[in-house]
Order: C-alpha cells, then structure tokens, then sequence
C-alpha cells in the first residue's frame, strides 16, 4: 500500500518539474488545427453565387438539425438556396453536410474561435458562411 | 546596578506589554493570512503543474496577484441568503468557524524570547501552560462552524456535509488527541513553549524520530480534521455539489475558504512545533525555522490533493476508530513501558 | 385462371394477367419504369426482363408477356441483374444526372433502380442532351433532357385523359417526346402526365424548388371542389400545403386529377384568407375576437328567431352539415337550405317521383363497362373532369357508345364515334323526350312493371322524332340511333350534372333522364345507372343530410325574397358567395341590403361577406376533419393537413361554439361522435365511421333499388333571338373558390365570353377582343375568346368570377338573349 502511495506522489511531483506543462496559452499562442479540423462551415462561392444549389441534402443527413435550407429559383432559372443557415448552438460539427454535399459547396475551416455575446449571433446565414 | 531582567506582563509594565502584545497579534495575525491568500495560489500553481497545466497566469507575473482578484471578485459577488435558511445560524456559521482555527496560533511560538531593556518578551502571541489542550478545545470548536453551516443552509446537501463533518471530526480528534499524549508523555509539559524547549537541542531530539508512528497518526488524523483531500468528505464536491458551503455565496464563501487554509497552517505549524522543534531549527532564525516547516506541510498536503482520490466514506470511518485508535493507543502503552523503564 | 410459378412461388392469376401482375400478387417486385397499372402495357423501357424457363434464350419483358400455365419465371438472377443494370446505363447515357436540382430526385425510379443495381460508372459514352425546357404554360414544366421515354406520359394522356398533347417525334437517338409541333405544352394541365413520370422531366410548376419529397407530411383527404369526390393526397411542409402527391391507393380515381385538385389546392395557403371575426362597427367591418362575434351571432340569431334564414354551400362535411342542422333547430327556425335552391330540383324532387331515390343509382366504375352513354345538358368533362375520364376509358377501351345531348359541343364530342346532339339552349327536354318517343315507337322500351306509361304516350305525342328535330335542330337519325344504342346496351349510363349555374329545367330534365332510365331497361338493372352529380364536393351530403326546407320553411330562392320584403330578418350564409354565383344578383343585392343582420361565414372576404353584419373565418378542406358524400353515394374521410390560418375555425367547430353561445348543452368529443349522431334517419345509418377506408364507403350498396314511375314532362322553351348567353362551369374551375387558388388562376385568371367561329368571323372578333355584352337590362364588358365549340348564335361565359358580375345578366334561364357590340 505504501509501495502505492510513493509512486503516486512520485509521479505528481515528477509532473511538477518544469517543462512538463502542455498547456497553451491561449490567446497568446494559438495553435494550428490540422487540415482536416473541422471548424466553422463555408460554403463556396463560384464567380457569381454560391456553389450551393439546394439540395436540401445537409439538412436531411444533419443529425443535430441545425441547417435550413430554403431553395427558390434564380432569374436564370436555377435552383439556388434563398435561405441557407447554420445554427451553430445545434451543431455538432459532425462533418456529415459536408460528406453529403454533392456538389462540394460546404467545407469546414480551421476557424474555431466561434464565441459570441447573442444568440442570433450563433446563427450563420448565406452571407456569413460565403465570406 | 543591572536591573533584573523579568518577563514582560501586564502588570510589570502596562503600557509596554499592550504595545507588545498588538505588535505580535497584528505580525502574526498578518503573516497567516498572507500565508492563507497566497496558500491559494501555491496550491492552484502546484496542482496544476502537477496536472501538466499552468494554473493563473493572467494576473501579473505568472498570476501573482490572483488572490487579490479572487478576494475582489467575491467581495463583490451577491451575497445569497436562502429564503428558507435559519438566518442567524447562517450568518454566523462562517465566522464560528474561521475564529477558532486563527485563535490557534496564538499558543505557536515563533522564535527565541527576544529582550527589550530590562523585559523579556517571548515570540508567541499567548503563553500558555496547557496550550496542547488549548489546541484540541479550539479544534473541536471548528467543526460548529461547519455543522452549523450545513444545518442552517436547509438545504439536502448542505445537510449531509455538515453531519458527515461531524462524524469525521469527532473520530479523528480523539486518534490526534491521543497521538499527542504521546509526546507531552515525553516533554512532561502542556505548554508548547516547554515542548520546543525540550526539543530544541538538536535536530536528534525532534519527537519526530521518538515518536514516528504518533507524528504520523497526527498529520494524517490532522488532514481528516482539517477536511483536507483525500478526506473531504463534507464537500465531496462530486457527491454533495459543494456539501455544507452549497448555498453559500460572497464573502461567507470566501470565509470558509480562508478557514480551511488557516486550518492548514495551524496543524503544519501545530505538527511542526510538537514533532520538529518548532523555530528551535536547525538555522537560527527562529520565524524562519518555524515557517520552512510550516510551508514544507502545506506543500505536502497540497501534494497529497493532487495524488490521492477521495476516501469512501465507510473507509474512513474504519480507518479511523479501527485502524488509528488502537495504533494511537498502543502507541501511548508502548511510550509509557519506554519511559518507566528509561527512567 | 392460370397457375405459374414465380421465383419457387406457386401463383394462380387471371388469364389476361401478365407476368408482372402475377409476380406482383405473389409479393414479387419487379422493377419497372414504363409500367403503370392504369395503362395499357407497353414495354418500353426492359427494365422489367425475366427469364422464363420456356423462353430460354432470351430474357422477357414481363409487363408485356401474358402467363400461360406452368410457365416457370425467374426475376432475380445473376445475368438478369446483370442486363438489368446495362439497360440502366444506356438510360444514363443521355439523361443529366442534375438530381441535386431536380426535384423529383428522392423518388425519382431511375435514380432508386441505379442506386439499387450500383450503377456508378457507365461503360457508354454519349452525348448529354442539351434541349431547353419547356415552359410556355405556368403549370406544368417539360424538361426533356431527363426524359426516358417510357411514354406514359403520352399513354395517359391518350388512354385516359383523351387529350392526346403528347407524342414521341423524330428517330432513333433523336427520338423525345413532344407536343404538336413541338410547341410547348397548351392543353387541359389535368396534370396527368406530371403524376406518371417516373423520373424528372415532366413536373409541376408550383411545386418547383418548394421542397423535397422526404420533407412532405402526406395526408389523404379528399378534394374540396367538385362532387365527384376524388381522393387527393397532400404534400404538407411546414404547416403549408405545398402540392398534391400522386396516389392511386385511395379512392376510385385511380390517381387521376383534373387541374383544380392537382393544381387548386393553392387557395388554401393564400394570405387573402381571413384569420380573424370581423364584425361590422359604424359601417365599417373591425377584426373580432370570437367571443364577441359569437355573442352578436348568438343575440342576431335568438332576436331573429323563426324568421333566420339559413342559406349554405354544398362543401360542409356531413358532420358540419348535421350541426348546422342543430343550429336552425335551436334557433327555431325551418329556413334552411343549399347551393341555391333550385339546381338539385332534379334529385329531390325528379328523381324521387320517378325512381323514388335521391340520388345516383349506381358507382363510378361501372360505367367503365358501360356499352351505351348518354351525357345530358353540359359535356359533363367540364364539370366532373375525372368522372369524365372514366368515360373516355369507357369508349376507348371498351368501344361504348357515347351521346352528348347538350346546347355546345365539348371535349366528349371529339371521342371516337360519339354523338353530339347539339340543341338549342333550352331545348335538351325535347331532345330527351325525343329519345323516348323512339323507344316507344319502336318498341324498344322495357315496360314490366312500368307505371305511368300511358300518361307518358299522351305526353310525348308532341315529341315524334322528325317534330324534335325541326324544333332543335338534332338529326332523325341522331335521335334514332341514340335510342336503339340505349335501348340495346347491355350496360348503360346516363349522366346528368346539376349545380348553381344550371338551375333552369333542373327537375323536367332529371325527370326526362330518368324516363329514359326505365324505358330503356337501365333502371334497376345492374351494372347500368342514372347518375346525377352535383356540382360541389358534399352536395349528395347536403340531399343526404336533408340540408332543405323544413316544415313550412323557406328555400333559398323565397329566403332571399323575403330578406327583401322584411320578412325574413336576418340571414346566416354559410360557405358561399351568393353575391357572385347565385342567378340574379339584384335579388341578393336587395335581400342583404333587406336583412337587418346578416352573417357570412367563408375563407375568404367574398363580395357577400363585405355585405354583412358579422364575418365569421371559416376553414377549407385542407383543415378539416370529417366526411364527404360524393355523387356516387360514396363517404370519404377528410384529415386535417395543415391548420387554419390566424384563428380562423373549422365550420364544424364554429358551429359548435355558436350552439354552446345559443345555449344548446351537447358538446361533441369529436368528428365521429358527430357522424354516430347524424346517421339515425339517413341513409348513412348502417356506416360506421371507422368502416370509412381507403375507398370510403358506398351508402346503399353498388345499386340503388328503384321504383319504376315514368311522369311526363313538356319541352322547354327556347330564346328566340341572333345572340343567346348560357353559362356554366368552365373546366378550370369550380365554383367561385378556385378564383382565389392561383393554380387555375394560372390558365384562366379572369372572366371572359366564348364565341363560336362563325360568330366571331361575323363580328370580325379575335381572341382578347373586349366586347359589349347587353341584355337583361344591363350591359357588360367582357374578354372574347373563340372557339369550335358553340353553335351559331350561342355564347358562353362562365360563372366564377365575381367581377364579371355575369348574375346581372342570367336570373336563372337555360339562355338570355343578349346584343353584342364591340
């Protein structure tokens, strides 16, 4: 028992040495999100609109329900979202809009600073995700 | 003619003796609660390192003045008094029980008798002869306070605390109560004065190496007293939400913050100065000496927070009355044999 | 019968059965695109191939293959998955894969059959189609680049609609659907073709981009417009009624919907809608919360007492019906009555003192099977769509003979081998009677058991065939043939339609038909019958229900002249725009102004509800629960889809607090406690409401049982003079309701007067031409538009449009002679 109780404080000490810290000191120091984090969503915009053509896809496979999407015609005829918005209080950022878009309209950034003061802030309509 | 030298008292000299006395109070009145606020910030920094964090580091150098940022950020908090709580009780609860553990240190010598022209005045706040029982009556006071807290509360949790509180402390006081008897055996004396006298020699003559098994039966029985990790039962954050403090809030929160550090230094300085001579060593400082001891407690309990888990609370009550009791008892058994036969 | 085997199955089936009608009664699905139960088989697509063990060599179409005995088939096998999947991919070769934009994409077959033979990679390589759309009409929206050419779009409009829009043009790779001339889409938009296109290229315009069909809620109801009673599925998003769904499980419509239940649901989501009571406050009609409109209602109708009149329309469900009922009841008084009074004379009064019933005799898919058809008064195509296309079936695919008696020609007219005897306005009776003169003359006239013979023979002693055909202008021969075809027919069907712009002869000209009826054997005789259809979704109900006249009770028409002579003093108009559709507007104009209270209860702000004293808002079908007779007798459930808009009720539930505020204690827990309550002394008392399935349920049984009185009726009389106006319902619409959905709207947005060639070349009048029409006193102006349909000196304007004010004119006549000037 004692045997167990000297290596335990052993190793709390050994941690108290320094350069054992992993702590990284916010907004000091940020660190890089790997290339496949999944951050806050974008959707690609191509010379004119937005990549998206309302397939209602993401909303469909989106587990936590936080994507609406609402589809209308452009003057050119075509089917383009005239609603698109991401409440990201919902999301889970499980990545699954993505995987579904068939037309690679909506990635996810590195953007992870996603704080805010309202709660209308928390929703991202096509303006906000297009940037 | 050389005046006769004379320990310094009231009567002798009134005016002298009062100045002296709130000197003292003030010194060591001060330098605990020092000690209690920047307590705060060892343990933050010492646990988080131990943790592979950094603990504060906002405020000023490496968050050097987080306590103060603490004790103004609750200062300002609401105070919260539950509607359904026993006002008075409630109110009172926090300060019964930081005033006995700081009343405490008043019997801790600090240093050899300092001499003032023809006075002698001794480096402790109270000299008193039966100053060990002084220490076990003030203990046994603490646990009101947190009793009472948890009764006056009405709150299911806050209850819970408090009795688990005073079952714990009423088991652990009688091993530590016990655990002492064993070196004032040795010192003949209750004074803690006379106890670091006794001790004060050598490094060889601490009770610590007389009495290993008593000095240990305190610290840990002192630990449990304290409700310090890994014997927290009546907060048990995780069972109790934050046991008989629950519905606290504001400076009746940060008042048994502060109790529970001011606890630790008085058993650190009460286990330094019956167990390893008080300020008699080994430098010849003696606020010094006393200090290096204290703070060598209060990391090692701070160290034990961050290793050991909680107790259960069935183990803890066998620990005390089956395991630390008779060891305690025996102890004293073995001591006296010891002590008729070397005499 | 025939016994195969099917994938180890045993299956005995019908001898005309295919192998695809066999493997679907064993539970065995075959893929198909082209298939389609309601079409003739086709085989165009070979999706469907099977191996049949004694055709080996090569696989087999089975919707095209019969079954003979012991014919072994197999529809699942390595190679069969493996052709299966190639004829997938040579459909892919051309057809756009856009299913991100195509909103059939979800329950799109092509896409189900590649998802399910994992067709992802073709092997061919071909160009893409790049035609462009075909948009020119705004209901229906062709985008060939997705076609299949499965043809069913071309099948049902041929086979069932009888239109005949579509055929495939050009060869080979070239080879796509088109419209005559390749002009874009112009036809009757009844949308079948929308309903059979299994992939994307044929869809409707309204729904574009509205939703995805996994996001729709799907309600069966039933639609709110005609009497037919064809059951409609609604694709619910979002509280709103987004398009009707293709579905041919409920019902006897087999799926088939005319443009107003495909494309008029729109109405129900319109924002003209009233959401709250508005009642009327220094002359000016101020939004209500119901407790105050419910305690002036209350107050009006207790101070009013015996002299309320209580006039509704006929698209109540049974259940409001039966309340409304309570309501004249607890009121005390007995004016209450429907749909104008006068149209469904021929049921109540025609039919019951000749075959002794109150309504249709048989059910609509008989006439299917029907040898002879007599249509009377209107093409009948124009009023009941869908009741029409089951005649075109009848003659198309059974080679029945069809007779249209009637003052214009219609779309029944252009059917193979159909008879158009083409009157003059008001003159249908004399042709009738016409008709049974020949039956008697020739002795083809079934007369066992016939009462009333003699004073018939006395009757028609005007009526010889060369007499009838000098006074309306129908052939001899016409007249004669008709009359042998009846009277030979094994099966026959005579139709008739009633509805508030038919009032005139309404009860001589159902007596006539009903003459017909049993000299011609079809009385009474199974598998033929006499069919009156209303013109509304629940006029049966309303007859049913007894929704008349009680004891000493005023109808409608003597309501409203009594409103104006102060007798009747208040007056409770339920459902209907009598301002607007009633003949003779001057005598609602001056009954309303006469009524001291007046309340109306409607969707909408009708021009009679911005008469009234208190608006009630009431609730469409789409919102209801409850029951619908329709014209063949059959009760069909209503479920709610969406719910009202603002705080606008259900009738059935403004009924039922009116009767709580008029003191009446029985609250109902809900539609089915109403329809237990309803049935005792109806005919509807052997129903119970949980019997109502998926295909309702007929009161009566398939035939009514009939008694068998000939009366004789006199001829009508004609309107002697160059111009004569008759209305009536035009195909697009129905009722003044679908005014205000924007499908019908679509086509037909404003109101306008029909001329036929030769008065158009005689008036040097082109379509759009806006004309002066006089008569009656008064003068109106209106859109012309010409056609082929109308005999010289007959025009037609349809009733619908409240600003064509078309009730100044017609006052209940078959025809008003009229001037016409530029």
């Amino acid at each position: 028992m004692f045997k167990e109780f000297i290596q335990g404080l052993s190793i709390t000490f050994k941690h108290l040495l320094p350069g054992h810290s992993t702590t990284v000191q916010y907004p000091d120091e940020r660190l890089t999100p790997s290339p496949r984090f999944r951050g806050l969503h974008r959707l690609v915009p191509t010379q004119d609109r937005e990549k998206c053509v309302a397939c209602y896809l993401c909303p469909t496979v989106c587990p936590a329900k936080c994507i609406t999407v609402e589809s209308a015609e452009n003057e050119k005829g075509e089917k383009y979202p005239q609603v698109y918005e991401i409440d990201l209080l919902r999301c889970i950022f499980c990545g699954y809009c993505v995987e579904a878009c068939p037309v690679e309209a909506l990635e996810m950034t590195a953007e992870y600073e996603l704080a805010n003061f309202h709660r209308e802030d928390f929703k991202f309509n096509k303006k906000r995700l297009l940037k | 003619m050389t005046p006769e030298v004379e320990v310094l008292s009231l009567s002798s000299h009134p005016l002298l003796f009062l100045a002296a006395m709130l000197v003292k109070i003030g010194v060591v009145f001060g330098v605990v609660l020092f000690i209690v606020a920047y307590a705060t910030w060892v343990e933050r920094k010492v646990i988080g390192h131990m943790q592979t964090r950094l603990g504060p580091m906002r405020t000023f150098w490496h968050g050097l003045l987080q306590p103060i940022a603490d004790g103004m950020k609750l200062f300002f908090k609401e105070d919260i008094v539950p509607s359904q709580a026993d006002k008075v009780s409630y109110i009172l609860a926090p300060m019964m029980i930081l005033v006995p553990s700081l009343i405490t240190v008043a019997i801790i010598p600090f240093g050899a008798d300092l001499q003032i022209g023809n006075y002698i005045i001794p480096l402790q706040v109270a000299e008193l002869n039966i100053g060990v029982l002084y220490i076990l009556a003030m203990a046994g006071l603490g646990v009101y306070g947190t009793v009472l807290a948890g009764w006056s509360s009405n709150s299911k949790y806050s209850l819970i605390g408090g009795v688990r509180a005073s079952a714990q402390m009423v088991s652990y006081e009688l091993s530590a109560g016990l655990a002492i008897v064993a070196v004032f055996m040795l010192s003949e004396t209750l004074s803690t004065r006379g106890i670091v006298d006794a001790q004060s020699a050598s490094v060889l003559h601490w009770y610590v190496f007389k009495q290993p098994l008593a000095f240990c039966l305190f610290v840990v029985c002192g630990l449990a007293e304290i409700n310090r990790t890994p014997f927290d039962m009546p907060e048990a954050e995780s069972e109790l939400v934050s046991g008989f403090c629950t519905e606290y809030s504001s400076m009746k929160y940060a008042l048994f913050f502060m109790a529970e550090y001011a606890n630790m230094i008085v058993i650190s300085a009460i286990a330094a100065t019956l167990f390893l001579g008080g300020w008699s060593g080994p430098t010849p400082f003696g606020a010094v000496n006393l200090l290096g001891k204290v703070f060598a407690f209060m990391f090692f309990f701070i160290w034990l927070r961050a290793t050991f888990p909680r107790v259960r609370y069935d183990q803890l009550m066998y620990l005390g009355w089956k395991i630390f009791l008779p060891l305690a008892l025996a102890n004293i058994v073995i001591t006296g044999f010891v002590v008729v036969l070397v005499n | 019968m025939v016994t195969l085997t099917i994938d180890g199955k045993q299956v005995t089936v019908a001898r005309t059965a295919t192998i695809y009608d066999a493997a679907k009664e064993a539970g065995i699905n075959i893929p198909v695109l082209c298939y389609a139960k309601k079409l003739l088989p086709y085989g165009a697509c070979r999706v469907c191939l099977v191996e049949v063990e004694q055709m080996k060599g090569r696989l087999i179409p089975s919707c095209t293959t019969p079954v003979t005995d012991g014919m072994v088939v197999t529809t699942d096998s390595e190679e069969i998955r493996k052709v299966r999947k190639t004829v997938l991919e040579f459909l892919l070769v051309n057809h756009v894969v856009e299913c991100p934009v195509c909103d059939k994409g979800g329950e799109c077959d092509l896409q189900d059959l590649t998802y399910e033979y994992e067709v992802v990679a073709n092997r061919f390589q071909g160009e893409k189609f790049d035609l462009p759309t075909d948009e020119v009409n705004p209901l229906i929206e062709r985008n060939m680049n997705r076609c299949v050419l499965c043809g069913k779009c071309v099948r049902v409009c041929d086979e069932i609609v009888g239109y005949g829009s579509y055929s495939f043009i050009n060869r080979g790779f070239e080879t796509k659907i088109a419209t005559a001339f390749d002009r874009g889409l112009d036809c009757e938009f009844c949308g079948q073709c929308v309903s059979m296109c299994p992939v994307g290229a044929i869809l409707p315009r309204p729904f574009k981009f509205k939703a995805r069909p996994w996001q729709l809620k799907e309600v069966d109801t039933v639609c709110g417009y005609c009497g037919n009673g064809c059951t409609v599925t609604l694709g619910v998003k979002a509280n709103k009624v987004e398009t009707i769904r293709f579905n041919d499980k409920t019902g006897v419509n087999d799926g088939n919907l005319c443009i107003r239940g495909r494309f008029g649901y729109s109405y129900v989501n319109s924002t003209e809608r009233l959401t709250t009571p508005l009642i009327r406050k220094d002359g000016q009609l101020v939004k209500a919360g119901w407790d105050e409109a419910l305690a002036a209602v209350s107050k009006g109708f207790k101070a009013a007492g015996k002299n309320l009149g209580i006039i509704t329309g006929a698209r109540l469900t049974n259940e409001e019906f039966y309340l409304l009922k309570k309501v004249a009841a607890t009121v005390g008084t007995t004016n209450l009555d429907h749909s104008g009074g006068e149209c469904y004379k021929g049921v109540t009064e025609g039919l019951k003192q000749t075959l002794g019933v109150t309504a249709s005799t048989a059910t609509f898919p008989q006439v299917e099977k029907a040898d002879a058809i007599l249509a009377i008064r209107s093409d009948f195509y124009e009023t009941h769509p869908v009741f029409g296309m089951v005649v075109n079936q009848a003659v198309k695919r059974n080679h029945a003979k069809l007779s249209i008696v009637a003052d214009k020609r219609g779309k029944f007219g252009k059917l193979p081998d159909a008879r158009s005897l083409v009157t003059k306005p008001g003159l249908e009776l004399n042709v009738l009677n016409g008709i049974a003169r020949v039956l008697l003359d020739e002795g083809l006239a079934v007369t066992d058991g016939v009462a009333g013979l003699d004073e018939l023979k006395k009757a028609l002693a005007g009526f010889a065939p060369e007499q009838v055909a000098a006074a309306t202008g129908v052939t001899v021969d016409a007249l004669q043939q008709t009359a042998r075809e009846l009277a030979a027919a094994k099966n026959s069907a005579i139709l008739l339609a009633y509805g508030l712009p038919y009032t005139a002869y309404s009860k001589e000209l159902a007596t006539a038909a009903a003459n017909i009826a049993i000299l011609t054997g079809n009385a009474g005789r199974e598998g033929s019958g006499l069919y009156l259809c209303g013109e509304k979704a629940n006029s049966q109900g309303a007859i049913d229900l007894a929704v008349l006249p009680g004891n000493q009770g005023l109808g409608a028409q003597a309501m409203l002249a009594a409103a104006a002579a102060g007798q009747v003093r208040s007056l409770y108009i339920v459902n209907e725009d009598p301002l607007v559709s009633y003949p003779d507007q001057g005598k609602v104009e001056a009954a309303l102004a006469g009524a001291e209270f007046v309340v109306v209860q409607d969707l909408f702000l009708t021009e009679t509800a911005k008469q009234a004293d208190v608006v009630l808002p009431a609730a469409s079908f789409a919102e209801k629960d409850g029951t619908f007779t329709n014209a063949e007798r059959r009760l069909q459930r209503l479920h709610p889809g969406i719910t009202s808009p603002g705080s606008a009720k259900t009738d059935q539930a403004i009924f039922q607090a009116l009767l709580v505020s008029l003191g009446d204690k029985v609250v109902y827990t809900g539609t089915e406690a109403i329809f237990d309550a309803l049935k005792a002394g109806t005919p509807y008392a052997g129903i119970g409401y949980a019997d109502i399935g998926l295909q309702g349920a007929v009161w009566g049984g398939d035939h009514l049982t009939v008694s068998k009185q000939l009366v004789p009726v006199g001829g009508g009389a004609t309107v002697d003079a160059p111009f004569q106006l008759v209305t009536g319902s035009a195909l697009y619409h129905s009722g003044t309701m679908s005014t205000h959905a924007s499908g019908p709207n679509a086509v037909i947005s404003a109101p306008y007067v029909e001329f036929g060639r030769e008065d158009a070349a005689a008036l040097q009048l082109v379509d759009g031409d806006m004309v002066q029409v006089k008569g009656s006193g008064c003068e109106l102006q209106l859109q012309a538009r010409v056609d082929n349909r109308l005999p010289q000196g007959v025009l037609f304007a349809p009733y619908h449009f409240a600003s064509a004010g078309l009730n100044r004119l017609y006052k209940g006549e078959a025809s008003v002679a009229v001037e016409i000037s530029k």
